[in-house]
């Protein structure tokens, strides 16, 4: 049991790193546009798959 | 449908009788409704970015047809560059420049624009918002120009102009940063507290040692240190600012209890060290309750600011350059280099930049902005054009007499502050029980502390900390904001914004609605209402139905002025089959229109346009115009009938033109009646036809002819009628913006002017007129809502009041009594989510 007096502390040490990069994340504005971001990973450049699948995409 | 019959970039609805307008990429065809469509679908496919249809969740806006890149080029001077955009200071000719982006709809939108920019050389960075709709680009001013980084954007169908961001919203964003970050130490902290508050929960079952207990309650207080002394630090300056100001609110026993609390179980810790038996802490109720406030507080914020960020993209009313005459040639001038007495060129379909009196050409011209009517003025030599108003038909040179500050739109804008400094005051019902309760709790902890202190000394702390904690307002606080969150976001889900709480709340005590008219009340644009052909003359001039109508479009087409428009429909309208173009040969359908066939078509100022076909004129416009004065009392088909068609000098059409009310006016206006509402309808018309139009719906009060001034002291002497007398105003033009300030309660309908909306407390983003009742009733259920909560949670501090000062309450069941309370009025708030 007394792993845990070195163990909290530790776990305290990944949330403090955890609370800078949050910090550092809203710095940078990462949340400013949460919508983009997320469908960003879709959209890419590779056009020759897009002209394929490109039949009718809309109806 | 099998068969599309909308574009395939806008969306929009096909030309019916028109050859269809296909783009060409590669082996594939789209149909397209005009030739911006295609110009702007051929572009996009051609640089590869067709994945942009893949993924886009709304069809995109009908660009303009042709884009002039020269209105652009203004932007490459130098010195104004110099204003607009930032130097980066590690290299001199890398720019950035913060674009206002019309048209962005959704991510695909973004990634268009990004992608579009790219193939552009010397971009270096470009970084798009579609919640504010504004492009960040950094680029490297020797390789490439501002204009045409904004005529590409033009090109694929987002035009764009320099934005400057101002005061108020970098004060908001920054603002919001700090809630996030708040909010997020917050939420981690929490959760380490809450695992280690469930470790010690549960080893009170399980025999923990003392010692650990005491290292856990003590790391408890480590965690919650960072929740206490970062996140919820607005409510201690809240409850300082309200202490300073001699008036308690809600945040004064949150910030007791908080700090109170913490303090307390600090003060616990030290005295027993590591013996962790003795002595309760609440670290872990306090990091969850600044946790669940500050969430409430968040989405409070967020819903404020989306609504005033939305409409600061801005004021486009006044066009940045204007045409100055220098030695009778024009040249391209920014609008702030413009003295008084300078000669500016005004082209038709241009924006007004400046006021100023006409010396050359006559027009007519749009002030819709100013007055709220769309219905253009004719203006000659000698009259005043004034800055906001659109030129609708003819070329004039004005001499300027006013600018900037000036301006008459300018003093509208400052009619607005006046008015809206002298707006009465109001508040709200929890604040007013705020006040009370937290004092009269304040109070009653302090006496239990000292009865118990003579009683028990020991104990006098934990009792008196524990009436606090029991009564603690939680609940009461909780009431209020969680319900008009939970109503705000259901109602922006229906395209109502709501900038003001408060204002919101009012709703439920109205008694006086007072609409404008046009735009509000009615549709906001002319459509042609009844019309009449005379058939047998058509056939003696040898000229069928379908050939007339296919003549009026094309000849409307030529014409900014807004009845015109009302002609675009007119094929539309029943069974014809008359097709436009001469190249198109459908099987069966005859051909019987050649546009070739229609020649020297020109405008005539304030009367009309004229055109002639197969040598006969045909005259388009007024009565005087078409010479129809004597056949109108003789016939009297259409007894209001104001656009006339006439060929080779006979009169073989007329019409009836004019503003329709909105389908839903009525029915919405009946139900508010039902609601024992006062109901006043204000406009700027002054003619019959708006005395007309409000005669058909059930209004108390019709007034025509006011100006904004008039309108704002209107609504002014309505409030100091009575003081329960409660105002709201429906409006949509920057002419309204005044009585919005004066009004208690504003709502701009949403295709109206920016200012107005940023001046309006509660906006409507689709313009329908239903979502005034569903704010009525929303208003009303958020009321019964916050009346539930309070009552709940006043009658549980005053049942538990008197058992915890009598110190039955062990503080840990005042923590549950205190969570389950809370609980009970979130839950009850949330019903609110599905109000319709």
């Amino acid at each position: 049991m007394n792993v845990i007096y070195y163990l909290i502390p530790v776990a305290i040490l990944f949330v403090i790193v955890g609370v800078i990069a949050f910090f550092w994340a809203t710095k940078t504005e990462q949340f400013e546009d949460l919508e983009k971001q997320g469908l960003s990973i879709l959209m890419d450049d590779d056009e020759l798959q897009i002209k394929k699948t490109e039949q009718d995409p809309k109806s | 449908m099998s068969e599309k019959t909308s574009c395939y970039h806008c969306g929009n609805d096909l030309p019916k009788h028109q050859a269809p307008i296909i783009a060409n990429i590669d082996e594939q065809t789209y149909k397209v409704c005009c030739l911006g469509c295609k110009s702007v679908t051929e572009h996009i496919y051609k640089n590869g970015l067709g994945t942009y249809y893949q993924f886009r969740s709304d069809m995109a806006t009908k660009p303009e047809e042709n884009i002039t890149d020269e209105r652009y080029l203004v932007f490459d001077d130098i010195g104004f560059l110099e204003q607009i955009s930032s130097n980066t200071p590690d290299a001199p000719n890398i720019r950035k420049i913060i674009l206002s982006v019309d048209n962005i709809h959704c991510a695909a939108c973004a990634w268009l624009i990004e992608q579009s920019l790219h193939t552009l050389d010397g971009i270096e960075k470009v970084n798009v918002n579609t919640v504010n709709q504004r492009a960040e680009i950094s680029w490297d001013h020797d390789v490439l120009t501002l204009s045409s980084i904004l005529t590409k954007l033009g090109t694929v169908g987002y035009p764009s102009s320099p934005f400057n961001v101002t005061d108020t919203e970098h004060k908001l964003k920054s603002q919001e940063k700090q809630y996030i970050k708040r909010l997020g130490v917050a939420g981690l902290f929490t959760m380490q507290v809450m695992m280690i508050a469930f470790a010690m929960y549960f080893g009170a079952f399980s025999n923990m040692e003392s010692h650990q207990i005491g290292y856990f309650k003590w790391l408890s207080l480590i965690l919650s240190v960072p929740v206490v002394f970062y996140s919820a630090l607005p409510f201690l300056f809240g409850s300082y600012y309200s202490l300073k100001a001699k008036r308690l609110n809600m945040d004064v026993p949150v910030a007791f209890a908080i700090y109170g609390a913490f303090f307390a179980s600090f003060y616990q810790l030290l005295i027993n060290g590591l013996n962790g038996d003795k002595g309760e802490v609440f670290f872990e109720s306090i990091s969850m309750f600044t946790f669940l406030l500050l969430i409430g507080k968040y989405l409070e914020f967020k819903a404020k600011s989306k609504a005033i960020l939305s409409n600061a993209n801005l004021n486009k009313n006044i066009p940045i350059t204007v045409n100055k005459l220098v030695n009778g040639e024009p040249v391209v001038e920014l609008v702030k280099h413009i003295k008084l007495g300078d000669m500016v060129l005004i082209k038709p379909g241009q924006n007004i930049a400046i006021d100023g009196v006409i010396t050359d050409g006559m027009t007519s011209v749009n002030e819709s902005v100013l007055n709220g009517e769309f219905e253009p003025i004719n203006k000659q030599v000698g009259e005043y054009v004034l800055a906001g108003s659109i030129n609708n038909d003819g070329v004039i040179s004005v001499k300027v007499t006013a600018i900037g500050e000036q301006t008459t739109l300018s003093k509208i804008g400052h009619l607005q502050e006046e008015f809206s400094r002298h707006k009465p005051v109001y508040t709200q019902f929890a604040d007013k029980i705020a006040h009370w309760f937290v004092f009269g709790q304040l109070i009653l902890a302090l006496i239990t502390y000292i009865i118990w202190y003579f009683v028990e000394p020991v104990d006098a702390l934990w009792i008196s900390l524990s009436v606090l904690v029991a009564t603690c307002p939680c609940a009461l606080s909780l009431a209020t904001p969680t319900a008009y969150t939970c109503v705000i976001s259901a109602l922006n889900k229906q395209g109502i914004l709501i900038k003001d709480p408060l204002a919101f709340d009012k709703l439920s005590h109205l008694t006086h609605v007072c609409f404008d008219k046009t735009g509000t009340l009615t549709k906001g644009r002319f459509e042609v209402q009844t019309s009449h052909y005379e058939q047998d003359k058509l056939n003696t001039l040898g000229l069928s139905l379908n050939n007339l109508k296919a003549i009026i479009v094309r000849l409307q087409k030529h014409s900014e002025h807004p009845i015109s428009k009302a002609f675009d429909e007119l094929l539309n309208d029943d069974e014809s089959d008359c097709i436009f173009s001469k190249d198109y040969n459908t099987q069966d359908k005859k051909v019987v229109f050649d546009l070739q066939n229609l020649t020297n078509i020109s405008v005539v100022i304030g009367n009309g346009i004229q055109g002639e076909y197969l040598g006969g004129v045909i005259k388009v416009g007024s009565a005087e115009f078409c010479n129809v004065n004597q056949d109108l009392e003789n016939e009297g088909v259409i007894n209001q009938a104001n656009v006339f068609v006439s060929y080779q000098d006979v009169m073989v059409a007329q019409y009836y033109v004019s503003d329709q009310l909105k389908s839903e006016s009525i029915n919405v206006l009946h139900q508010l009646e039902k609601n024992n509402l006062h109901l006043t309808m204000l406009t700027g018309d002054s003619s019959e036809q708006a005395l007309e139009l409000g005669e058909k719906l059930p209004l108390d009060i019709i007034k025509t002819g006011v100006s904004p001034d008039t309108k704002a002291q209107y609504v002014k002497n309505l409030q100091q009628d009575s003081s329960s007398n409660l105002v709201l105003m429906v409006g949509d033009g920057i002419n309204d913006s005044p009585v919005f300030a004066a009004a208690d309660i504003s709502v701009a309908m949403g295709d109206g002017a920016d200012v107005t909306k940023y001046a309006a407390d509660i906006i409507i983003l689709k313009g329908n007129l239903n979502a005034i009742m569903s704010l009525v009733n929303a208003a009303k259920q958020t009321r019964t809502t916050i009346k539930t909560n309070l009552y709940w949670s006043l009658i549980y501090n005053l049942v538990i009041l008197p058992v915890a000062m009598l110190g039955y309450v062990a503080p840990y069941i005042a923590v549950i009594g205190m969570s389950a309370s809370s609980i009970l009025v979130v839950t009850n708030s949330l019903r609110l989510l599905k109000v319709k």
